[in-house]
């Protein structure tokens, strides 16, 4: 706290003649002292022409309309904080990848002619990559794939039932017991 | 505070203990905040009451308008009552409300794009008739003139401290500046406002 200001350095600080930190300490000062303050009011030319300023008439109705506005704002309730979105943004390029996989699976399986353990594998790598994949659509936001993937996984459920290829080795060994 | 609950009998019990002080008018600004924060109606209906008139005062020496000044007010208490729950009780509330003013008047200023010019008769303000215009008139019209001429981030400050009279720490406060800032602008403000009072003089009423 410095000690009271005279009437010159009052003076240039009201005429914004101080420099920045001895206009902040002189500020502080009259922030604490009415008396001060009051002579620095008198020392500024502006402040005849502030107080011959009456304050502007409030509407008598105003506090009446904003009660009214305000009457059926829920107190001591904090708004419920906005939704975050949730981060999805890589799941549809896996949702993608494994639509493609599924596709490329089940090509190998209706095409080709596998042997029983390598169409045992594609066949357990095209239901697994298909239901993560109906996971990764079902989180993801590209909904679009979701009908892709439910068919890749119909498709699986397809050929593991012989629909449309040849006997496979699982199938005979089925048949002989 | 505990001394100052004293419960009259006629009320009913479920009247919280907070609402009978602020009956007896025992309870400081504070205390009536922390209550319409718990859901005291009394408590944010006094809260309301005290802090509208000084926030339309501003918003129409802001916006030089009745109508833009009643909005800036009901819009400022809206939101001063749907955020009571983030208010920092350890600041001061006056300088919270009047930052959501200050917001609220540019937000409108914004868009509207305009700024009423000062009017000629200023029916709403109290003062002198134009028949008997004493020199004390005249110098507020020209200082209303002067002022309306001014960009808002002087006019503002200017309003803050000549007549909301606001600390230069609380307006460091409500503006959400340094004080150095708030120094060095209101110097600048002061010399503007000077020269567009000092031309105004010239100029016929």
């Amino acid at each position: 706290m410095i000690q009271h200001p005279p009437d010159d350095h009052l003076s240039r600080f009201v005429q914004g003649d101080l420099d920045e930190a001895g206009a902040v300490a002189v500020a502080l000062h009259l922030d604490d002292c009415p008396r001060c303050a009051t002579r620095a009011a008198a020392l500024d030319p502006m402040s005849v022409a502030f107080a011959s300023c009456d304050d502007p008439l409030v509407p008598d109705d105003l506090v009446a309309s904003v009660l009214d506005a305000t009457a059926d704002i829920p107190l001591g309730v904090a708004a419920p904080p906005p939704e975050r979105p949730r981060a999805r943004a890589p799941l549809w390029e896996l949702a993608a990848a494994g639509s493609l996989l599924s596709a490329a699976a089940m090509l190998f399986l209706v095409l080709g002619e596998p042997t029983s353990l390598a169409a045992d594998a594609a066949l357990a790598a095209s239901a697994g990559i298909t239901a993560a994949n109906l996971v990764a659509t079902e989180l993801s936001t590209t909904w679009l794939l979701m009908p892709l993937a439910a068919l890749a996984f119909l498709l699986c459920i397809a050929v593991a039932s012989g629909f449309g290829r040849r006997p496979l080795p699982f199938a005979q060994r089925d048949t002989n017991r | 505070m505990g001394s100052l609950v004293e419960p009259y009998e006629d009320i009913p019990k479920e009247v919280p203990q907070l609402a009978l002080r602020l009956v007896n008018g025992a309870v400081d600004e504070k205390e009536r905040i922390i209550a319409a924060r718990e859901g005291d109606r009394g408590a944010s209906e006094w809260l309301i009451r005290q802090y509208t008139p000084a926030v339309y005062r501003f918003a129409y020496r802001m916006m030089r308008n009745e109508q833009d000044a009643r909005d800036v007010a009901q819009d400022t208490l809206i939101k001063v009552m749907k955020n009571l729950h983030r208010y920092d009780v350890n600041r001061k509330f006056s300088t919270w409300v009047f930052g959501i003013a200050r917001n609220t008047a540019i937000d409108e200023q914004r868009k509207r794009k305009r700024i009423a010019p000062a009017p000629k008769k200023e029916p709403a303000w109290e003062g002198p008739s134009p028949l008997d215009e004493t020199v004390r008139g005249e110098r507020a019209r020209r200082l209303h003139a002067s002022l309306a001429q001014l960009p808002p981030k002087y006019r503002e400050i200017l309003v803050l401290y000549h007549f909301e009279h606001l600390k230069y720490q609380e307006i460091a406060d409500t503006l959400e500046i340094p004080i150095g800032t708030v120094m060095n602008r209101i110097f600048r403000a002061r010399r503007r406002l000077r020269v567009l009072y000092d031309a105004s003089e010239a100029l016929p009423a």
